[in-house]
C-alpha cells in the first residue's frame, strides 16, 4: 500500500508543556489508522498539525498526493468538537462546506442526497440542524466530512454520542470508504472498535509514541496474559507471586496480570491452597489493557 | 485565498438574507427608531390630557389680558383667585396638575414671578411661562407711561436667521448628507457587531474547527467581515430606498440630488475604512468569547470602539474645521466617523485635510487587520476561557 500521509519527528509545545514530542507515523491508502491515547496525550494536537490548522514547531508532514502545502480540498475531517450552525438547513451546510472544498456542487447535492438516505436521514435536507436529535446531526457531521470524496479521512471520536445501531452503519461505512482507498486516521476511546477496525495504531501518551505498528504485531508483542479469578480473596496478597507483574480486585473479581514469559501452569502452581476459585478464565490482554496500562506509564515499548 | 475569502463571503451574506428575523430587523431598525423619538412625546401627551390648572392671584389687574392671549396649545386652564393664600394652597395639596401664581407689586418691581405646584412633578409649564412674562413686561412698560404702539413694537420679536457664506442656502442641501453620514455610521456599527456576533455563533455552534480545516484562518475572516460588509450594504440600500421615496413624498425632499456631491465618493471610502478597521476588531474579539454574556469586561469595553466618533458629534457639526475635529480625524477609531461628518459639514477642506486621514486610515485598518487575524486564529479554537489580554497581547507578538 502506498503512504498518503508521512508525519516524521514533529514536535509542539505550548508556552512550557510539550504538547507532542517527536512523533511520527504514516497511513496508507485503503488502511484504517488508529491513533490513540488518554485526554490531553496530544491526539488533537497532532491532528490539527496535520490539517495545517496549526503549525509543527519542528518535524515533518508530507502528503503523498501533493507537493506544497496542506491539500485541505482532499482531505476529510470530523472534529471531536461536535458542531453545525443551527439555523442553517442541513443541506445549505453540507454544500458550502463541499463548496470550500472545491467540490462540484451539483455533483455534492447528489451525493449529499444519496448519503442522508444511507444514514436514515430521507428528507432531512431541508430540516435545520436545531430540529435534528442529536445523533442525527452527528451523522449529518459525518456526511459533511466525507462529502468530497476525500484521500484522507481524519475522524476524531466518531463514535461518541452514537446508538450501537448508528455505530454499526458508521463502522461498516468507514470500512467502505477505507476499501475504496481512503486512508483513514481514526482518534477513538472504544477500544473494542479500535480493534475491531484498525490495522494499525499509535498509541501516544504525554506527547510521545508509547506504541505504534500493527495490531496483530501489538497484540502479539504484548502477548501477555491475564487469568480472571471469580471467588472471595481480598484477604489473599497476590502481588508476592513470581509470575504475576499487577493485580487488580474489584470485590470477588481478581485479575492477576502475568509477566512476560510467565506460564499460567507455573501461576497455578504458585497460587495458595486458601485461593477460593468459583470460576477462572485465562486470556490475552486487550488493546483496552494495553491502552490503561499505557495511560497510567507503564507502557514506554515502542513496536516498530 | 481570495477565492476561499468569497465563499466564506456569500455563505456569511446568504445566510442572514434567508434569515426571517434578519429580514424584518432591516424593515423595523428605522421605524423602531422614529418610534423612539416619537414615543415620549406620546407618552407625554397621555398625561397631556388633563391640564394644568393655574390659579392666578392678580394683584396688577392683567388677569384679562392673561385669558385673552392664552391660546388651548399651552393646556393650561387659567382661573382667578381672590381668596387667601392659605386657603389656596390648602386647596390645590397634593394636586400636581395645580398650581398659582403670584400677580403683584413684588413681581414687577423683582421682575420674577413664582408658580407653585400642588404636587409632585414638573408639568410642562414653558408655555405659560412665556405667556406670563409677556404680560408682565406689557404690564411693566404701562406703568412707565409707554403707549401701546411703541409697546407693540417694543415687544414684537426679531427672527434671527443664520447663513453661511460657503454653505448651500437650502437647509436640506445641508441636512440630507449630515443624515447619510449618520446612517452609514449607524450601519457600519451594526454591520460591525453583526461580524462579532457571527464570530461568537461560529465559536458556539463548534463550526470554528470543521471551517479551518478547508480555509485558513484569514481566509475565513476576511471572508466574515467581507460578507458581512455586502449585508451592511443591502442594509443601507433598503433604508435609502425608503427614506429617499418617503423625502420625496411627504417634503418633496430631492434626495438624490443632494446626495450627488462631488463628496459623495469620499464619504464611502471613510465608511468603508471605518467599517473595516471596526470589523478587524470586533471580529478578533468574537473570536475570543464564546457567548456574548461571558464577555469579559476588557472584552465589552473594546465592543464599544465604534461608538467612540460619538464623543466628536457635538463639536464637528458645531465646526466643521474646528480643533477639535481636526484632532479626531487622526484620532485612531474616530477617524471615520469624524471624517464622514466633517465631508458631509465642511466645504472648505483642502486635499491635505483629506488625504492625510485617509492615509492614516488605511495604515491603520492594515496593521489592525494583522493583528486582528494574529488574534482570530488563535482564539476560534480556545474552548471553555476567555483568554487573557496578556495572552492576547503574546498571540500578537508571535
Amino acid at each position: 500500500m502506498r503512504e498518503l500521509l508521512d508525519v516524521r519527528n514533529i514536535n509542539k509545545t505550548f508556552g512550557q508543556t510539550r504538547a507532542v514530542q517527536d512523533l511520527s507515523f504514516s497511513v496508507q491508502a485503503g488502511e484504517i489508522f488508529g491513533l490513540l491515547g488518554p485526554n490531553g496525550a496530544g491526539k488533537s494536537t497532532t491532528i490539527r498539525c496535520i490539517l495545517g490548522i496549526i503549525l509543527p514547531d519542528s518535524g515533518e508532514i508530507s502528503f503523498a498526493f501533493s507537493d506544497k502545502g496542506v491539500p485541505r480540498n482532499h482531505i476529510g475531517y470530523l472534529p471531536e468538537e461536535r458542531g453545525l450552525y443551527k439555523d442553517v438547513p442541513v443541506l445549505d451546510i453540507i454544500l458550502y462546506l463541499a463548496s470550500l472544498k472545491d467540490y462540484p456542487v451539483q455533483k455534492a447535492k447528489h451525493r449529499a442526497l444519496e448519503l442522508l438516505e444511507k444514514f436514515g436521514l430521507p428528507g432531512k435536507g431541508k430540516a435545520k440542524v436545531e430540529e435534528l436529535s442529536k445523533g442525527m446531526a452527528q451523522k449529518v457531521q459525518f456526511i459533511a466530512a466525507v462529502i468530497h470524496e476525500p484521500r484522507l479521512l481524519i475522524l476524531d471520536e466518531p463514535f461518541s454520542g452514537l446508538d450501537p445501531v448508528s455505530q454499526d452503519i458508521l463502522k461498516s461505512e468507514v470500512r467502505a470508504l477505507a476499501a475504496q482507498g481512503t486512508a483513514i486516521l481514526l482518534s477513538a476511546h472504544q477500544m473494542h472498535l479500535v480493534e475491531e477496525l484498525c490495522d494499525r495504531i499509535s498509541l501516544i501518551n504525554q506527547g510521545q509514541q508509547a506504541v505504534y505498528g500493527r495490531m496483530s504485531d501489538i497484540k502479539a508483542r504484548f502477548a501477555d496474559l491475564k487469568c480472571v479469578i471469580r471467588g472471595t480473596n481480598l484477604s489473599i496478597d497476590f502481588e508476592d507471586l513470581p509470575s504475576v507483574s499487577r493485580v487488580e480486585q474489584n470485590g470477588d473479581k481478581t485479575t492477576l496480570y502475568l509477566k512476560r514469559n510467565a506460564s499460567m501452569r507455573q501461576l497455578l502452581k504458585e497460587l495458595p491452597l486458601a485461593v477460593e476459585i468459583e470460576e477462572m478464565r485465562v486470556e490475552r490482554i486487550s488493546l483496552h489493557d494495553i491502552f490503561v496500562s499505557v495511560a497510567q506509564g507503564g507502557g514506554q515499548h515502542v513496536a516498530r | 485565498m481570495w477565492r476561499d475569502s468569497l465563499k466564506v463571503a456569500r455563505f456569511e451574506a446568504l445566510k442572514m438574507l434567508k434569515n426571517k428575523s434578519f429580514l424584518i430587523s432591516i424593515l423595523l431598525t428605522p421605524i423602531i427608531m422614529v418610534a423612539f423619538g416619537g414615543i415620549p412625546t406620546l407618552l407625554q401627551r397621555i398625561d397631556a390630557d388633563q391640564p394644568f390648572r393655574l390659579f392666578v392671584v392678580d394683584e396688577l389687574g392683567v388677569y384679562a389680558a392673561l385669558e385673552t392671549l392664552a391660546s388651548p396649545e399651552l393646556n393650561v386652564e387659567l382661573a382667578p383667585f381672590t381668596g387667601t393664600l392659605s386657603s389656596l394652597k390648602e386647596k390645590i395639596t397634593g394636586e400636581s396638575t395645580m398650581g398659582f401664581v403670584v400677580l403683584d407689586q413684588t413681581a414687577l418691581i423683582t421682575r420674577t414671578a413664582t408658580i407653585t405646584i400642588g404636587g409632585d412633578g414638573m408639568p410642562e409649564l414653558t408655555g405659560v411661562s412665556a405667556l406670563l412674562s409677556a404680560v408682565l413686561r406689557h404690564r411693566a412698560l404701562e406703568v412707565h407711561g409707554v403707549s401701546a404702539e411703541v409697546m407693540g413694537l417694543a415687544l414684537a420679536p426679531f427672527h434671527i436667521a443664520t447663513v453661511s457664506l460657503t454653505q448651500p442656502d437650502d437647509m436640506f442641501a445641508r441636512i440630507v448628507p449630515m443624515v447619510f453620514g449618520g446612517l452609514i455610521l449607524m450601519a457600519v456599527f451594526i454591520t460591525g457587531m453583526m461580524t462579532l456576533q457571527s464570530a461568537v455563533t461560529e465559536k458556539k455552534d463548534r463550526m470554528a474547527e470543521i471551517l479551518l480545516s478547508s480555509v485558513s484562518p484569514d481566509s475565513l475572516m476576511q471572508g466574515k467581515i467581507i460578507g458581512n460588509c455586502l449585508l451592511g450594504i443591502v442594509q443601507v440600500g433598503t433604508w435609502l430606498v425608503f427614506g429617499i421615496a418617503a423625502a420625496q413624498y411627504y417634503y418633496n425632499v430631492p434626495v438624490l440630488d443632494h446626495l450627488a456631491t462631488p463628496h459623495l465618493p469620499l464619504i464611502l471610502f471613510f465608511a468603508l475604512g471605518g467599517y473595516l478597521l471596526y470589523a478587524a476588531v470586533l471580529v478578533a474579539m468574537g473570536a475570543t468569547i464564546e457567548d456574548m454574556a461571558a464577555a469579559t469586561n476588557f472584552q465589552s469595553m473594546v465592543f464599544m470602539v465604534p461608538m467612540m466618533p460619538v464623543l466628536f458629534i457635538g463639536p464637528v457639526i458645531a465646526n466643521p474645521n474646528g480643533l477639535v475635529a481636526q484632532i479626531g480625524s487622526y484620532f485612531p477609531f474616530a477617524a471615520p466617523g469624524v471624517m464622514v461628518m466633517r465631508l458631509a459639514l465642511s466645504t472648505t477642506l483642502s486635499a491635505v485635510d483629506i488625504i492625510l486621514p485617509a492615509v492614516v486610515l488605511v495604515a491603520l485598518t492594515g496593521l489592525m487587520m494583522k493583528l486582528a487575524g494574529k488574534i482570530f486564529r488563535t482564539a476560534m479554537l480556545m474552548y471553555g476561557k476567555s483568554p487573557t489580554p496578556t495572552e492576547m497581547w503574546r498571540w500578537i507578538r508571535q
